[in-house]
C-alpha cells in the first residue's frame, strides 16, 4: 500500500538536466540545454517559446526521436522509473506509442493520402500488438468516437476530411494504445481558431476521463496559459520560468516572459499599446556570455553578462532563471 | 479493390478504349492459328486430298486342313490410296485484295497472316521486358531510396553510368556479339539497357515519399522497414510505377523492331521488327509497297496508344483524390 502510494507520489516523467542538441562541423548547437522538470500524472505541461528555442528538440528527445546529428549529451529523462535517455533503440519500440505518444503539427502531411483513416488506425494497432482484425477495427472505431468522428468516416481518405478532423484523427491516432503521455508539437497551430477551441477543448475532456498526461509544445503563449496547469517558458535552449501558469500569467517575473506576455492582447483588460521584445533570438552555436537573454532584456544589470543564473524557486511552485528575482522578494 | 480497379477501367471512357485496343491485340495474337488464313512463312498453298481409295481383290494364299474338323486359310488383300496435292505459288509483291488482305511479300508471304502472327512475339517481347525492366528499377530504386548510404551511392553510381551511355549503340554492339539468336537474347539486352531511367525517377520518389511526415509518424509509430516500404511508400508511387511500366513496355517493343529492323535479331522469326527488316530489304519503300511497311508502323503506334490511354485510369486507381465519388 505504502509502495503504491510512494508510486502515485513519483511524477510521471522527470526531466533531469537534459542537455540535447546537434553535432554540426563548426561545434556543437546547445538546442535543449539543462532543462529540467516535472510532470505528474495526468499534468498538463506547456512549453512555451520562440521559433528555434528547442522545444520541438525537447520533444523529439523525450521520444528518443532525435535524427542522426541530434544527441542526447547528458542528463536523464525517469519515465515510470527508466530512464529515457539510456534505453537502446529496442527497449524504446516497446515503449514509444505504447507508454508516450505524439501529436504532430500537420496532420494533413502526417496522414498517408493513400490509405484510409481506419486502415491507418488498425496499422498503428499491428504494429505493437498481434490482434485481429476485427479487435483493432473495434478499437479504432472506438478511438474515433472519443473525438467525435463518426463512423462512416472509417473508410474515408484523408482528402475527404476537413483540417480539423485530420487532426482529431491524428489524436485518435495517439490515443490508440492508451498511453500514459501524449506529447503535442504544436498540434493547433494550422488550424484557425474556432477548430483549434474546439480541439483544445476535446484534449481536455479526454484527458479527464481517459486520465493521460500531455507534454503541450507551441508558440501561442495566450492559448498555453488557458489550458495547462504547469508552464514553461524556453528562452535559447533554456527554461527561463517554470510554474504554475495561473500564478505565472499573474505574476510573470522573467522579463522575457513579460515580454510575452505583453505581446498578445487581453480581451477583459484595458486596451494598451503591446509591447514586443526587441532583437532577434541568438545563435544556439555561440549563445551568449552570461544570461542568455541579456542581449534583449530591457532589464539587464551588469552581472547578467558575467554568469548564466540559475533556475530558482521564489514562491510556491514558481521558478525563474534571472538575478533580478534571486532573493529579490526578500528585499 | 481488383473489382474497383475494374469498373474504374470500364467507367474511364479514354481507359477503356486503351484497354480494347490491349485486348484486341492480345486476342489476335492468342488465336492467331485460327485467325491467319496461311503460314506467314511459306510462298505457297500446299492442299493434300485423298482422290481415290480402293479396296483390291482378296485372294486365297493359303489353305491347309488341320486335322478332321479345322481347317486354316490365309487372305491378302490389296487396297490402293491416290493422294492429290495441288501446289498454289501465292503471287508476289501483290496488292491487298480479298484473298490477301494485307498484300503479300516480294517473296510471297501473305502480309496479313505475318502481322497476325508477329502480334504473338512483339506482344509477349514488350511486355515481358516491360516487366523485367519494371521489376528491376523498382527493386533497384525501393533500396537506394528508403535505405539511402552506401546502397543509395553504388546503385546512383551504376544508374548514372548507363544513363551516359547511349543506349541504342550498346544494344546494337550487345546484341552483335551475342551468338545465341531468339526471343530471350532480346528480351535480355532491352531489359538490361532500359532500367537505368526508371530507376533514376523512381528512386527520386521513394525519397521524397521517405522524407514525407506520414512516413515519419509510421516509423515513430514502430512499424517494420518493409512494411514501410510495401504499405507506405509504394502505394504512393504506384502511378509512376504503372507509367515506368507502359513506357519500358512501348520502349521494348521499339526497341525490338529497332533491333531486328537492323538484322541484328532473328530474322527468321515473325514479327512486326523482322516484317520491317524485310520490307527494308526489299526495296518496299521505293517500289512503293505501304502494304509492307505501313502496318507493323500502325500497329506498333497503336499499341504504344493504348498504354497511353491506360495510364489516364492509373493515376485514378492510385489516387484516391482523383476518383469520382
Amino acid at each position: 500500500m505504502i509502495e503504491l502510494d510512494r508510486l502515485e507520489m513519483t511524477p510521471l516523467l522527470q526531466c533531469k538536466n537534459l542537455v540535447a542538441g546537434y553535432r554540426i562541423k563548426s561545434g556543437f548547437v546547445h538546442a535543449v540545454d539543462d532543462v529540467s522538470f516535472d510532470l505528474d500524472r495526468g499534468g498538463f505541461l506547456g512549453i512555451a517559446g520562440e521559433s528555434g528555442c528547442g522545444k520541438s528538440t525537447l520533444a523529439y528527445a523525450i521520444m528518443r526521436l532525435l535524427k542522426d546529428n541530434a544527441t542526447i549529451e547528458s542528463g536523464s529523462l525517469l519515465f515510470k522509473g527508466a530512464d529515457l535517455a539510456k534505453l537502446d533503440e529496442e527497449q524504446m519500440k516497446k515503449i514509444r506509442w505504447v507508454d508516450i505518444s505524439m501529436a504532430f503539427q500537420s496532420a494533413m502531411n502526417a496522414l498517408n493520402p493513400v490509405l484510409s483513416v481506419g486502415e491507418q488506425l488498425t496499422d498503428a494497432i499491428h504494429a505493437h500488438e498481434e490482434a485481429t482484425q476485427s479487435d483493432a477495427r473495434k478499437r479504432a472505431l472506438e478511438v474515433l468516437k472519443l473525438v467525435d468522428i463518426p463512423k462512416d468516416r472509417f473508410n474515408s481518405y484523408p482528402h475527404q476530411l476537413s483540417g480539423g478532423m485530420k487532426q482529431r484523427v491524428m489524436i485518435a491516432m495517439a490515443l490508440i494504445l492508451n498511453p500514459e503521455l501524449i506529447i503535442m508539437d504544436e498540434p493547433t497551430t494550422a488550424l484557425d481558431v474556432v477548430v483549434q477551441r474546439t480541439i483544445i477543448e476535446k484534449i481536455q475532456e479526454l484527458r479527464k476521463t481517459l486520465g493521460f498526461s500531455v507534454i503541450f509544445i507551441t508558440h501561442d503563449l495566450s492559448l498555453l496559459v488557458e489550458i495547462s496547469d504547469i508552464l514553461a517558458i524556453m528562452y535559447a535552449g533554456k527554461i527561463v520560468e517554470y510554474g504554475a501558469s495561473e500564478s505565472l500569467f499573474n505574476r510573470p517575473l522573467h522579463p522575457y516572459t513579460k515580454g510575452l506576455m505583453n505581446s498578445f492582447p487581453s480581451l477583459t483588460g484595458m486596451i494598451k499599446r503591446m509591447g514586443g521584445i526587441e532583437g532577434k533570438p541568438p545563435d544556439l552555436l555561440k549563445p551568449p556570455e552570461g544570461c542568455r537573454f541579456h542581449p534583449r532584456c530591457p532589464q539587464a544589470i551588469p552581472i547578467c553578462r558575467e554568469s548564466c543564473p540559475s533556475l530558482e524557486e521564489i514562491a510556491d511552485r514558481h521558478s525563474v532563471a534571472c538575478f533580478l528575482h534571486k532573493g529579490a522578494e526578500i528585499l | 479493390m481488383l473489382k474497383d480497379t475494374f469498373s474504374l477501367f470500364i467507367e474511364n471512357r479514354k481507359a477503356l478504349f486503351g484497354l480494347m485496343i490491349l485486348v484486341f491485340f492480345s486476342g489476335v495474337a492468342i488465336f492467331a492459328p485460327l485467325i491467319a488464313p496461311y503460314d506467314p512463312k511459306t510462298n505457297k498453298v500446299d492442299v493434300l486430298r485423298i482422290v481415290e481409295e480402293e479396296m483390291g481383290r482378296t485372294t486365297t494364299v493359303e489353305r491347309e486342313q488341320i486335322d478332321e474338323f479345322t481347317e486354316r486359310r490365309v487372305y491378302t488383300q490389296s487396297i490402293a490410296t491416290t493422294y492429290e496435292r495441288v501446289t498454289t505459288k501465292l503471287p508476289l509483291n501483290a496488292r491487298p485484295s480479298r484473298q490477301h488482305l494485307l498484300g503479300t511479300t516480294k517473296a510471297g508471304q501473305d502480309l496479313f497472316s505475318q502481322m497476325v502472327y508477329g502480334t504473338r512475339i512483339t506482344l509477349a517481347v514488350g511486355l515481358v521486358t516491360g516487366l523485367f525492366t519494371t521489376i528491376l528499377a523498382l527493386t533497384l530504386a525501393l533500396l537506394a531510396g528508403y535505405f539511402g548510404g552506401v546502397v543509395d551511392d553504388i546503385i546512383s553510381l551504376f544508374t548514372n553510368v548507363f544513363l551516359v551511355i547511349p543506349s541504342l549503340p550498346l544494344m546494337i554492339v550487345i546484341a552483335a556479339y551475342i551468338t545465341v539468336r531468339g526471343v530471350i537474347p532480346i528480351v535480355l539486352i532491352l531489359g538490361l539497357t532500359s532500367w537505368p531511367w526508371s530507376t533514376r525517377i523512381l528512386r527520386s520518389q521513394v525519397v521524397s515519399l521517405r522524407n514525407r511526415d506520414f512516413v515519419r509518424v509510421s516509423r515513430i509509430l514502430g512499424e517494420r522497414p518493409l512494411y514501410i516500404l510495401f504499405r507506405e511508400i509504394l502505394p504512393n508511387m504506384i502511378s509512376l510505377v504503372m507509367a515506368s511500366f507502359f513506357t519500358s513496355t512501348m520502349a521494348a517493343i521499339m526497341g525490338e523492331a529497332t533491333l531486328e529492323f537492323l538484322g541484328l535479331g532473328n530474322v527468321s522469326i515473325v514479327s512486326w521488327g523482322t516484317i520491317l527488316y524485310w520490307a527494308q530489304n526489299s526495296g518496299a519503300l521505293l517500289s512503293g509497297a505501304w502494304w509492307w511497311f505501313l502496318p507493323p508502323g500502325i500497329c506498333i503506334a497503336l499499341i504504344g496508344t493504348s498504354f497511353a490511354l491506360m495510364n489516364f485510369a492509373i493515376d485514378e486507381i492510385s489516387n484516391p483524390k482523383l476518383r469520382k465519388r
